[in-house]
Parts: C-alpha cells; sequence; structure tokens
C-alpha cells in the first residue's frame, strides 16, 4: 500500500490532514468480478502482466517459452509456466442524494453525506482507482470528473462543497442516469436517506443486473430516528408542501417508530437479497465513528 | 382570608393566564419534516382510531403550574389576613388654629403652612390602611365630603383647612394631645404648634414652626361713658420683641374717623391709648393700627352696640343671691310678677322654688329647684351629688362656666323630659338642662343656690348672665361690646334660622341661634322679624399678638421612634412578597415553556 504523499493533500474543509492519514491505512473492498479498465494497484482476477506471480500450470504447447520455470524443469523434468496476475484500476463511483430531505437533521444529513463521500472517494484515490461523485437532486444528477490520483481530493472537495439540498428526491433517476453513463462495471455507494416516495429499489434492481458492485449508506439523522413529541402539529414535507395534521405524542411516537424500524428493515432485506451492501448510520455519529466503524462493519473497508 | 383580596384577584388572575399559555403551547404548530412517508402511517391510525382516544390528554405540568399558583396566592391571601390583623399605623395630628398660626415667619410663609409643609412628608407615606385622626383645636367645620374618608383623603383634607382667629389656651392644647393618647403599638401623635408647649407628655412629638416675628396688635379696646355723656375710649397695644416704637391708632365710628392718636410701645411691652370722644348714636366703633405686620387679625378691633334691654320676670320664693345675679347686670329689669299674671312683653320668667302650673307660650323660662313637675320633668326625692360637671361646655348657656370643685349639697333626681339637653350633671344626676316645651325655652336648674358653694363662685353670676343672654337673643344690653374668636354669641332664639353675613361677605345661617365665629370682623346679625343689627368680634388677646413661638422639627421617620413593629410583620410582609415572586416564576415558567416549547414529555424523552 502505497505511502503518504510527501507534499501531503491541501486540507480541504471536508477532511481534515489528520483524519485522512487515517484514511490511507484503509483498503475499499469489492465484492462483485468489477475490472478495471486501465492498469493500476489492485491484483485483478484477469491473468496477465509481469510482476504479480499467481500460480503455476503445465505447458501446453503453443504457451510462451518466455514463462517456462526452468528452475521447476531441473527438479522435477516436467515443465511448467508462471502466470502473473495484472493490477487494475476500479471505477469507484459514489452518488450524493443531494435533495431538500438531506438539509434535515442536526447536523445536516447532507454535510455528513459529503465528507462519507470525499472519504470514501480518498480512499478510491490511495488505493490507486478512479472516483467519481455525484450529487442527485430531483431528475438531475451532475458528476464530476473522473478522478485519479491522490492530488486529486482537491478537485474533489471542489466538486462537493457547494453542493446543497434542493428539490425532490428520486434515487431511480439517479440510478437510471449512472446506468447510461456507466461503461465498465464499477463499485457503486449511494449515500441517501432513501426518503424517496417513488421506486428507488427498481433502480438497484437496474444496476445489480449490470455487475455493478453496489452499496447502499442509509443515512438518517437523530430528529428523524428519534422525533420529540410536539403536542398537535401540522406536519409539511419538504419536498412536496404537502402537509398532514396530527397529534405526536407518547402512542404517535410508538407508531413511528415501529413504521421506521420496518422501513429500515424493508431496506436491509432488499440489499441482502440482491447482494447490495447495507449501512445505516445517523448524522449524528462523529465521522470518525462512522467511516472506520460503520464502513469498516458494513465491509465496505477494511 | 378571602379571594376578593387584591392579591387574591391578582393570583386567580394567573389561572387564565397560565391556562390561555398552554393552550397556545398545544396549539396545532406547523412542523416542517423531511417527509411525510413514515409519518402517513401514523396520521392515518389516529384518523382510524375510536374518539375516546384521539381526545387531548391534561398536560400534567399545566395541572402541576395551576396548582402551584392556587396554593401560593391562597397563601399571599392568608399572609394579607394576617397583615389585616396586624395593629394598622394610626397618626393623630393635633393642630393648634389658634390666630397666632396665621402669623407671618421670616421666610414669608405663614406659621400655619411651614406645619403643612413640615407634616406633608409625613401625610404622604400613609397609606390607605393607616388611620389618620386629625383633631384641630379648635374644631374646623369645613365642608364635609360625605362618605368617611381614608388617610389619603383625610391628608387632603387637612391642607384645605386654614387657621382661624381664636385665641387658644395652651392647656386646651394640652388637654387635647393628652386626649388622642396613643393605645396601639403602630400609633403615632403629633402635636403641630407654634410654640413649645409645657407639660406635655412624652409620647407626644412635637412640630413648632414658631419663631420671631415682627407683629404689633391692638389686645385691649374698651369703651366707658362718662357722666357728661362722653366716651372714653381705651386702645391697648402690645408688641413683639423685634416691633417698637411708635404706632398710629386710628378710631372710626360708623366708618367716620374719630381721632387719631400715637401710641408708643415697646419692644416686648405694652402701650395705650385713651381717646375721647362724643360717640353718641354710634353703632359700632373700629380701631385699627395703620401699617402692616405679621398678623392681620389683631390690626383691627371692633365694638358693636347692643341696644335693648331684658326684662326678667321673677315668681315664686326670694333668693337674694341669685335676684343679685340678674340685678347686677346691666339692661336686665328684673320684676316681681304672680304666677297666674305675668307681664305680656317679658324676655325671662324665673321660677325659684315653685314649679309653674301653665308654662309661657314664647320665650326662655328658668326653673330652679321646682318642687313639682314642670311639663315633663318629674322631681322624685332628694339625693347628695357627686362631683358635678359640664357636659356641654360649648353651649352658650354654659359658656365660661366652670363647676368642676363646687360644692353642690343635696339635688333632685328627676324624670327628663323627651328633647332634654343635659348641660350639666352630677354622677347620672341632672343639675341643668333645657327642652323646648312649645314655642318657650325652659332652662332647668337643678342647684339650689341657698345650698352649698355655687352661689359663691364665679360660675353662678356668668350662668345667670347666659340665660340672660340667651333670653335676650344676644341683644340686651345698650353699651358698646364685642366677643372674642371661638365665644359663643346669642343671635337668636333657639330653633329659629338666623341669617348672618360674615366680615368676609359670605352669608351664614345659625339654626341653634347661637353664633360660633371664627374669625374677627362684624357680623350683621338679620333674626326673623327683627331690624339687623351687628356682632362685634375682635381677637384682643395679648397671647395671640405676642406669640414669639420656637421651632422643633420632626425627626426623620417619626415612626421608627414612635413604634416598634413586632418581629412577625416583618416576616408576613418578607413571606407575602415570597409567595409573588413564586407566583410570578410559576407564570413565567409557563411562558418560559410556551416559547422554548418545553413539556413534560419532551423532557422525558430528552432524559431518556
Amino acid at each position: 500500500m502505497p505511502g503518504p504523499s510527501p507534499r501531503g493533500p491541501r486540507s480541504p474543509s471536508l477532511l481534515d490532514p489528520a483524519f485522512l492519514h487515517k484514511l490511507e491505512l484503509l483498503e475499499i473492498l469489492f465484492r462483485r468480478n468489477v475490472v478495471g479498465r486501465r492498469e493500476g494497484d489492485r491484483p485483478g482476477r484477469q491473468r496477465g502482466g509481469r510482476t504479480e506471480f499467481a500460480d503455476y500450470r503445465e505447458y501446453s504447447p503453443g504457451d510462451d517459452l518466455h514463462y517456462l520455470d526452468w528452475n521447476v524443469y531441473g527438479r522435477t523434468g516436467r515443465l511448467f509456466l508462471k502466470e502473473f496476475t495484472k493490477r487494475e484500476a476500479v471505477l469507484v463511483c459514489v452518488l450524493v442524494d443531494a435533495s431538500a430531505s438531506m438539509g434535515f437533521g442536526q447536523p445536516r444529513k447532507l454535510d455528513q453525506a459529503k465528507r462519507l463521500a470525499a472519504a470514501f472517494a480518498y480512499l478510491a484515490l490511495v488505493g490507486g482507482h478512479e472516483a467519481q461523485v455525484g450529487a442527485f437532486a430531483g431528475q438531475q444528477v451532475r458528476w464530476s470528473a473522473r478522478f485519479a490520483g491522490r492530488p486529486d481530493v482537491q478537485a474533489l472537495a471542489r466538486f462537493l462543497e457547494p453542493v446543497e439540498p434542493s428539490g425532490g428526491t428520486d434515487v431511480f433517476a439517479a440510478l437510471r442516469a449512472f446506468r447510461e453513463r456507466a461503461a465498465e462495471r464499477s463499485l457503486l455507494l449511494l449515500v441517501s436517506d432513501l426518503l424517496d416516495g417513488g421506486a428507488p429499489q427498481r433502480g438497484l434492481r437496474l444496476l445489480g443486473s449490470r455487475r455493478h458492485d453496489l452499496a447502499v449508506l442509509h443515512l438518517l439523522s437523530p430528529q428523524e430516528l428519534h422525533p420529540p413529541a410536539a403536542g398537535p402539529v401540522r406536519l409539511t414535507d419538504c419536498e412536496t408542501a404537502l402537509g398532514e395534521s396530527l397529534v405526536v405524542d407518547d402512542a404517535a411516537l410508538r407508531h413511528y417508530a415501529a413504521g421506521l424500524n420496518a422501513f429500515c428493515e424493508g431496506w436491509r432485506a432488499f440489499c441482502e437479497r440482491h447482494d447490495i451492501r447495507y449501512l445505516q448510520a445517523s448524522s449524528a455519529s462523529p465521522f470518525e465513528d462512522c467511516v472506520l466503524g460503520t464502513l469498516r462493519k458494513g465491509g465496505l473497508v477494511r | 382570608m378571602s379571594w376578593l383580596s387584591p392579591w387574591g384577584l391578582l393570583g386567580l388572575l394567573s389561572v387564565p393566564v397560565l391556562v390561555a399559555l398552554s393552550l397556545w403551547r398545544r396549539r396545532r404548530r406547523e412542523v416542517a419534516v423531511s417527509s411525510l412517508l413514515l409519518w402517513r402511517q401514523v396520521a392515518a391510525a389516529q384518523r382510524a382510531a375510536p374518539p375516546t382516544q384521539r381526545r387531548r390528554r391534561v398536560d400534567p405540568l399545566i395541572a402541576l403550574r395551576l396548582a402551584v399558583a392556587l396554593v401560593l396566592t391562597g397563601a399571599m391571601c392568608g399572609l394579607l389576613w394576617l397583615r389585616r390583623g396586624a395593629p394598622t399605623r394610626r397618626l393623630t395630628v393635633v393642630v393648634d388654629r389658634s390666630a397666632s398660626m396665621a402669623m407671618r415667619r421670616p421666610d414669608g410663609r405663614s406659621r400655619w403652612q411651614a406645619c403643612l409643609d413640615e407634616l406633608r412628608p409625613l401625610l404622604g407615606r400613609l397609606g390607605p390602611r393607616d388611620q389618620l385622626v386629625p383633631v384641630l383645636v379648635p374644631a374646623y367645620r369645613g365642608a364635609a365630603s360625605g362618605a368617611e374618608p381614608d388617610a389619603v383623603g383625610l391628608a387632603k383634607e387637612l391642607g384645605a383647612v386654614a387657621p382661624s382667629d381664636v385665641a387658644v389656651r395652651e392647656q386646651e392644647l394640652v388637654e387635647a394631645v393628652r386626649q388622642a393618647a396613643p393605645t396601639a403599638t403602630d400609633a403615632l401623635v403629633v402635636v403641630a404648634t407654634d410654640d413649645r408647649l409645657e407639660g406635655l407628655p412624652a409620647w407626644a412629638r412635637p412640630l413648632a414652626t414658631g419663631g420671631a416675628a415682627a407683629n404689633r396688635g391692638i389686645v385691649a379696646f374698651a369703651a366707658r361713658r362718662r357722666r357728661d355723656g362722653t366716651h372714653e375710649v381705651l386702645v391697648g397695644v402690645a408688641a413683639t420683641p423685634p416691633a417698637r416704637g411708635e404706632v398710629e391708632v386710628v378710631l372710626r365710628g360708623d366708618g367716620r374717623e374719630l381721632g387719631r392718636r400715637q401710641v408708643a410701645v415697646a419692644a416686648g411691652g405694652r402701650g395705650q391709648a385713651v381717646l375721647e370722644a362724643a360717640l353718641g348714636d354710634v353703632d359700632v366703633l373700629e380701631a385699627h393700627l395703620v401699617g402692616d405686620d405679621a398678623l392681620a387679625a389683631d390690626n383691627h378691633a371692633w365694638l358693636a352696640r347692643r341696644t335693648r334691654r331684658v326684662r326678667a320676670a321673677w315668681v315664686g320664693d326670694a333668693s337674694p343671691a341669685l335676684r343679685r345675679a340678674l340685678a347686677v347686670q346691666e339692661g336686665v329689669d328684673v320684676v316681681e310678677a304672680a304666677a297666674d299674671a305675668l307681664p305680656a312683653d317679658c324676655d325671662l320668667v324665673v321660677y325659684y322654688g315653685t314649679a309653674p302650673t301653665r308654662l309661657p307660650a314664647r320665650g326662655t323660662v328658668a326653673v330652679v329647684a321646682p318642687r313639682g313637675p314642670v311639663g315633663g320633668l318629674r322631681p322624685a326625692g332628694q339625693v347628695e351629688a357627686g362631683v358635678a360637671m359640664v357636659v356641654a361646655p360649648r353651649d352658650p348657656l354654659m359658656a365660661a362656666v366652670r363647676l368642676e370643685g363646687v360644692r353642690i349639697g343635696r339635688v333632685a333626681r328627676v324624670t327628663v323630659p323627651e328633647g332634654f339637653d343635659t348641660l350639666a350633671r352630677a354622677g347620672d344626676v341632672p343639675l341643668i338642662g333645657r327642652w323646648r316645651q312649645g314655642r318657650a325655652t325652659v332652662v332647668y336648674v337643678g342647684i339650689e343656690p341657698s345650698r352649698g358653694g355655687w352661689a359663691l363662685s364665679a360660675s353662678f353670676p356668668i350662668f345667670w348672665a347666659n340665660v340672660v343672654d340667651v333670653a335676650a337673643g344676644g341683644g340686651r344690653r345698650g353699651e358698646l361690646a364685642c366677643v372674642r374668636p371661638g365665644e359663643p354669641c346669642g343671635v337668636g332664639p333657639v330653633g329659629e334660622p338666623v341669617e348672618i353675613d360674615g366680615p368676609d361677605g359670605r352669608r351664614l345661617e345659625v339654626a341653634g341661634g347661637v353664633l360660633l365665629p371664627q374669625r374677627v370682623g362684624l357680623y350683621r346679625v338679620r333674626p326673623k322679624g327683627t331690624a339687623a343689627r351687628a356682632v362685634a368680634v375682635s381677637l384682643l388677646s395679648e397671647a395671640e399678638t405676642t406669640a414669639q413661638g420656637c421651632e422643633a422639627r420632626l425627626p426623620r421617620d417619626p415612626w421608627e421612634q414612635a413604634t416598634r413593629r413586632p418581629l412577625a410583620t416583618g416576616l408576613v410582609r418578607v413571606s407575602g412578597a415570597l409567595a409573588a415572586l413564586g407566583l410570578l416564576l410559576v407564570v413565567l415558567h409557563g411562558w418560559r415553556a410556551r416559547a422554548a416549547g418545553f413539556d413534560l414529555r419532551e423532557a422525558r424523552a430528552s432524559v431518556e
């Protein structure tokens, strides 16, 4: 694993330098058989290359005699070929939900989402992969350029910093846009509160069929996890401006907690069914704990 | 304890305030959420729930606030009740309204004004629950306000009172102070005068606003007829120490100047001038000093002629002492009469030792020691009289009459008729009294002059002079005379209204036949059916004219020295203030909870 850059990354406001050093000790875990288009640092599944030894196999006529291991022939009298593994760079995409609902919570969910996206993309850059970040609100998705190499972390931060919450949540539209854009199989991390009345699961199923390595980071605020009793209120949806009158008392909170639990469990079951890594986090959790704990526990990094 | 007390009403006012704050807190607020996705199920469940489950529950915190507010209100009412039980402050102000109080001080204010200025801060600190007892000497007969005023109202009324022209003796003031003796711990007696009073009780706080004043005044004024028909008029002048030198005295008769005379007056001494004048038919004689000084009331003096003679009829036994007391009075003609043959034009009929079988239809009848019933009055045996005392010293019949110390002897115990006014008594036995019988005024005298020592005392001829004055309606002498301010003066029959024009031109109406003048000057009396005549009222008081006085201020807080507040009163006040503060905090807590959205359930959730 490469060491830290002698210059060191300029400290973006999303990530502080001390934490970046901690991140460099981590590595992204890929689950599916994603294949990088260019050579990188990750040992790939495709054989080839010249440096990374993989295995021996018996000689067959027509094989390149350059790879014969003459030492083995001298000891055993049989012809064996040395096989090498190709090191490849994988495209790691992080899709951040920038809808209006992500502006809620204390701290805001979007702030936590941007920092997580930056950290994860930085992990990809440190691992020699390519990183690309997208922010979607409504049916609009804004993509960054593909970043490669540690110095690109500054450009990554510059892309994420001005993202502000607006519009509705349409996860399916964002995933469909990703599918149309992605020319190769890649790792996609979706960071969202998943408060989408549409069909977000349909988009994930679509991507799963394209053999993309998918992960969902379900981000909720403490006010959504444990809303306070507020008495008789009229709740207004910040995205749709629709209202609902009700009394938020103990019974209502119990009912809400049960509904929230069912919602999260439904997502967890769906992700397991479709080989998608599902992680849940609170926007109030300390950022380092979220990265070092939640992402590691969810099997996304090690 | 009453909830209707101001504190109770104030405390009860907090209940609707707290309820309103609670309703404000519970009103349906607009709350923005990230998504209604998870709340729709909750709303649907609430809509589907039965109404009994949808009913709002009473917030336990508002119930707790209301209970605390009611308890604190009750505590405040209870403390107020305790405070009411505690002694209230009582301020008695004995104010000298004598003529010298109008004297101008070197600073330009009158002594009276200076006195009010000194009293004003003390009166201003009185609250509605405090008591103010103003004692004015002489009494003030101002306009009654109708309802009985509280201390604050009395303090305002006291500011509207003016000093009189009456000469007040020091003993009168001291006696008034003694009668105002404090009976409670929270009581203060202030004596406002212009001089240091001898014999003042130690508990009385003196307030003296006297001081040096340059004043000269007429202290004596009399006219005497000489054998040749002319009159010699005596005018006495006195001066306070700063004033001295010659004073010019002007004598006028019916407004016409009769003469002038320079009178040399030493500082602190007196001088006099005797003027000879042919007064003739002059009805009003006036003397006045030229120039102005500190007191105006003594710069003029008047004498007025009393023109009528009084005819008195004597019925009954002989009594040399009584006959002499009547005969020595000028202008009185006494005639012997039989009980059944009274002269028709008698002003006064005296029955001595006998009871009239039939009372005259009008006029004044004096019944002395009757041996039988007189109208409704019935003698019932003889008793030894105890200590005699005058009950109505201001009555014209008893003016200047003193019975204290006089040995009375045996008197008759009588059953008095309806409307009988007891003027003097010994124990429960009436000695002197009066009642109306038809249009006649009957004066009962139970003291027999031949017994006891009354006939030898000075008050005996004074009393009979008063009787003659009352019988004559105040006009019996043909000589020039005057009365002093504050002295009663008979101006007409008792019970008949008499119109009087005062010296200031204001119309007075006297119903009791007696004028009690408070101002010097000429009073024009118009009894019904008779010609108008003048009554002269002159100060003629050396004590008032030369009253130097002294200054004595009240301490900064007379209550602190005069009263000692019990510790309980202070504790009650502190506790009441704390209860009120607690109530205020409860309301503020309700307000804060409204503003911050604080709720017991929220608090519980945050703890969890």
